[in-house]
């Protein structure tokens, strides 16, 4: 009889090259498991006293049974969709098709900065025990986001610093509801941080505590589905204010990526930007064309996409945006907006398709052409 | 939570399959069977039984690991002037929650689409589903 141990996989010693970047995927701590991780004096006085219900705004359907995820993600254990590193491999990955998933924790913005930044911290050591260690990332699929709060540019460099130099962290992850806007100096010393350590900093659409709700400039949505498409005023916000403001000038090797914030709105900005630019530049100090700041500096993700009844118009929207350039593909797992990349890749020109779905991520992550082979798993375009 | 795709062999397509007793299904619940690419789902419906493809139109989702229930329908004198009517007779897709009618295989979200349906009889104690 020979006893074999199952528990660890050991990676296949074959190589396969990478088709498919995800770059939002997202993983969630089991019940009890971010608490430890999360520094003093914010774990005990805040995080596990403050109870607060759930803002239940959310119009997901079936929510209280779907809880906004796909219901196929939740694990047989009883705790959260996304908490699984085993599930979720499975799921984005061997039926999906994924070869490298962009993991970004959700963090909402807290009143105070230390509180956020404590937050922080725990998601960061968190992650990076529970899903980039040996045991969950065996695969060298998991790429992990540090993440910081803005708000606090201090802490949010000591983040960088400490986690800028793991295997498997890609990327740092900021919010976009504090203000001012990110054009402001005092965000100086983060971009400073990410250029040194050639990273990309990524913005995840969130919904911060209190004062930190993302409030459009008409005053808050009555419902959450208008609410939802406010995103993309914010997003446009900061990227008028990264280009205006000379963030791009003052760190010409920055690179931002927008996730879920929709990116058709960028075509008509970068026309607007670029009318303004030509009608004012004598009074401008920035050296280009906006449209070419963001084509250069900004990636956007593709969940969600957009599109009307006639899909060729996408198509052409996605010719004259050069969305090769500017584009990632996204999933969103496990959340019920996911894209199955099969679903997403049939709406690319061709041209475009490699682009999107694996070049710009290597690139923009800096990651390696191949990954090892995994069973069984779906192939993709 | 189940798994994308069925166990087992396939069965071959186009012809009459003894799927199940009817007592292995219970009422509200379903059998995942290999017949086809995505595999057939069948329910039992307050003592009806219901066969549908295992794959929504909408994204290529595995429909059948969604949650069957009713549809919601306008009450002005309920809590939120809306119930729930005809529980059980419609599939909701696990991954955005498109929901379909299991008898007619039609759907509310976009009407000119729709999913296979495929007839059900049951002889004796045993379900047969022709896929």
């Amino acid at each position: 009889m020979t006893i074999q141990d199952t528990r660890r996989p050991v990676p296949s010693a074959a190589r396969t090259p990478i088709r498919v970047v995800d770059s939002d995927i997202h993983p969630v701590p089991r019940a009890g498991e971010l608490a430890p991780y999360v520094p003093e004096p914010y774990r005990s006085k805040y995080y596990l006293t403050q109870q607060r219900g759930e803002s239940i705004i959310y119009d997901a359907p079936d929510y209280l049974h779907a809880r906004a995820m796909r219901v196929d993600t939740f694990p047989k254990d009883g705790n959260f969709a996304g908490s699984d590193p085993n599930l979720a491999l499975r799921q984005a990955m061997v039926e999906g098709g994924s070869d490298i998933g962009i993991l970004e924790p959700g963090f909402a913005t807290h009143y105070l900065p230390e509180m956020t930044q404590a937050l922080c911290t725990g998601a960061n050591r968190w992650l990076a025990n529970h899903w980039l260690d040996s045991v969950n990332n065996w695969h060298e699929r998991w790429r992990g986001s540090i993440c910081v709060a803005i708000e606090d540019a201090p802490g949010a460099v000591r983040q960088i610093e400490e986690w800028a130099g793991h295997p498997y962290m890609a990327q740092v992850l900021i919010r976009a509801e504090p203000r001012p806007a990110w054009g402001w100096p005092q965000y100086d010393p983060i971009w400073e941080a990410a250029v040194r350590h050639d990273m990309p900093v990524a913005c995840h659409l969130s919904r911060g505590r209190d004062d930190a709700m993302p409030m459009p400039p008409v005053g808050f949505p009555s419902y959450n589905h208008d609410f939802m498409v406010t995103y993309s005023l914010l997003a446009a916000n900061q990227v008028m204010s990264l280009i205006f403001d000379g963030v791009f000038d003052r760190f010409p090797a920055l690179r931002i990526i927008l996730v879920e914030h929709a990116f058709s709105w960028i075509l008509p900005l970068m026309w607007r930007m670029d009318a303004i630019y030509a009608a004012r530049k004598s009074s401008m100090d920035i050296k280009r064309k906006p449209s070419e700041y963001v084509k250069e500096h900004i990636k956007f993700t593709t969940q969600p996409l957009d599109y009307p009844e006639d899909k060729t118009e996408l198509t052409r929207a996605l010719e004259l945006m050069e969305a090769d350039k500017i584009l990632l593909f996204s999933s969103d797992y496990p959340h019920w907006t996911y894209d199955d990349p099969r679903w997403l890749v049939k709406h690319l020109p061709e041209r475009m398709r490699e682009a999107v779905m694996f070049k710009n991520g290597i690139e923009t992550y800096h990651l390696p052409d191949t990954v090892p082979a995994l069973d069984g798993k779906t192939l993709v375009f | 939570m189940s798994d994308r795709s069925p166990e087992g062999p396939r069965l071959a397509q186009g012809r009459e399959h003894v799927v199940a007793t009817t007592d292995e299904i219970e009422p509200g619940g379903v059998k995942i069977v290999p017949i086809g690419r995505h595999g057939v789902g069948v329910y039992n419906v307050h003592g009806t039984y219901y066969a549908i493809a295992n794959y929504c139109p909408h994204e290529g989702g595995p429909l059948c690991s969604g949650r069957p229930r009713g549809r919601s329908a306008v009450d002005p004198d309920a809590p939120g002037d809306a119930v729930m009517v005809r529980d059980l007779e419609f599939i909701y897709c696990p991954w955005h929650q498109w929901g379909f009618e299991l008898a007619t295989g039609t759907t509310a979200v976009k009407p000119e689409w729709s999913i296979r349906t495929y007839p059900v009889r049951v002889v004796g104690n045993e379900v047969l589903v022709t896929a």
